[in-house]
């Protein structure tokens, strides 16, 4: 290992990290509202506040969401891996679920009306 | 390293390691790791294809390449599919980029095989980006990249060994 090395090895990992920090620094955990989109077009929009399953058609078959105190996850799907199921519970808006050959991703985003300001009216 | 003027061994010496490289694929396409990041491989298909850059030249890595994910998804039922399109996409770019590097930096090939499987990791990217058509996986390429660091160091040091054990044995003479 050269001194070329040792400087792409250190290059890569500021990269990384930088990559990997400069996301989570807006992120924000349990947002109000959940979105489900198919290639790029918004088939649903989930309030995180209530616990229940919904159903997206998927490119391999149906795609079952599930949100539970604010976390979401993709409890059933289609595909060959079955990567997004793996993923498991979601919670920050950081870290978005995609379901490659179903063409499905959620993901969380803030919500401007989260449910302490809605209350107060 | 002395250039072989008899094609039919290079040609063999090719094939050989296109072969083992599909082999290699074959096997980690079907251990899937749930890790950080679902996907990520350790990338030793890559070996091959480095070795194949190091013994004769670029061509001979992006026929390396190219054949081995053409052939390894062709014998597991996965071509033309997304994670056919994202492995080619992958060995495509860090092919590229490797070849650039060798012939630019003073990198040996430890840092090949770094910037290697952090390419690999790129070109999936953009291809997720290009089907999905949604930049919200550009949050997963600091995984990816962070991930690249441990694989590329130890794809790198098995290309090494690999690498000079051939050039102890003159198997390119």
């Amino acid at each position: 290992m050269n001194k070329a090395d040792k400087i792409t090895v250190v290059i890569l990992f500021i990269l990384g990290v930088s990559l990997f920090f400069t996301p989570r620094l807006w992120q924000v955990e349990g947002g109000s509202v959940a979105v489900v989109e198919y290639r790029g077009k918004e088939l649903l929009r989930i309030d995180m506040t209530i616990n229940d399953s919904y159903d997206v058609q998927g490119d391999l078959g149906p795609v079952t969401v599930e949100v539970k105190d604010r976390k979401i996850r993709v409890s059933s799907e289609e595909s060959p891996y079955h990567y997004c199921s793996m993923q498991g519970w979601v919670s920050y808006t950081s870290q978005p679920i995609i379901c490659l050959p179903n063409g499905i991703e959620v993901r969380i985003i803030s919500g401007e009306s989260s449910g302490a300001d809605t209350t107060i009216q | 390293m002395r250039k072989s003027k008899m094609t039919t061994r290079k040609l063999t010496l090719i094939t050989m390691l296109t072969a083992m490289a599909i082999v290699a694929n074959i096997i980690e396409n079907s251990i899937t790791l749930p890790l950080v990041f679902p996907g990520v491989k350790l990338g030793l298909a890559n070996v091959f294809a480095v070795i194949a850059l190091y013994m004769f030249g670029a061509k001979e890595m992006l026929l390396v390449n190219i054949m081995r994910v053409l052939l390894a998804s062709l014998l597991s039922g996965r071509i033309f599919s997304y994670t056919f399109f994202m492995s080619l996409a992958g060995a495509l770019l860090s092919s590229l980029v490797v070849i650039l590097f060798k012939r630019r930096s003073g990198l040996s090939i430890i840092g090949i095989n770094c910037i290697s499987a952090a390419f690999h990791g790129v070109g999936q990217i953009l291809i997720v980006m290009i089907v999905m058509k949604s930049t919200e996986i550009v949050m997963y390429l600091g995984v990816m990249i962070l991930l690249a660091i441990p694989t590329g160091l130890f794809t790198g040091f098995l290309s090494k060994m690999i690498f000079e054990r051939i050039r102890k044995e003159n198997y390119n003479a």
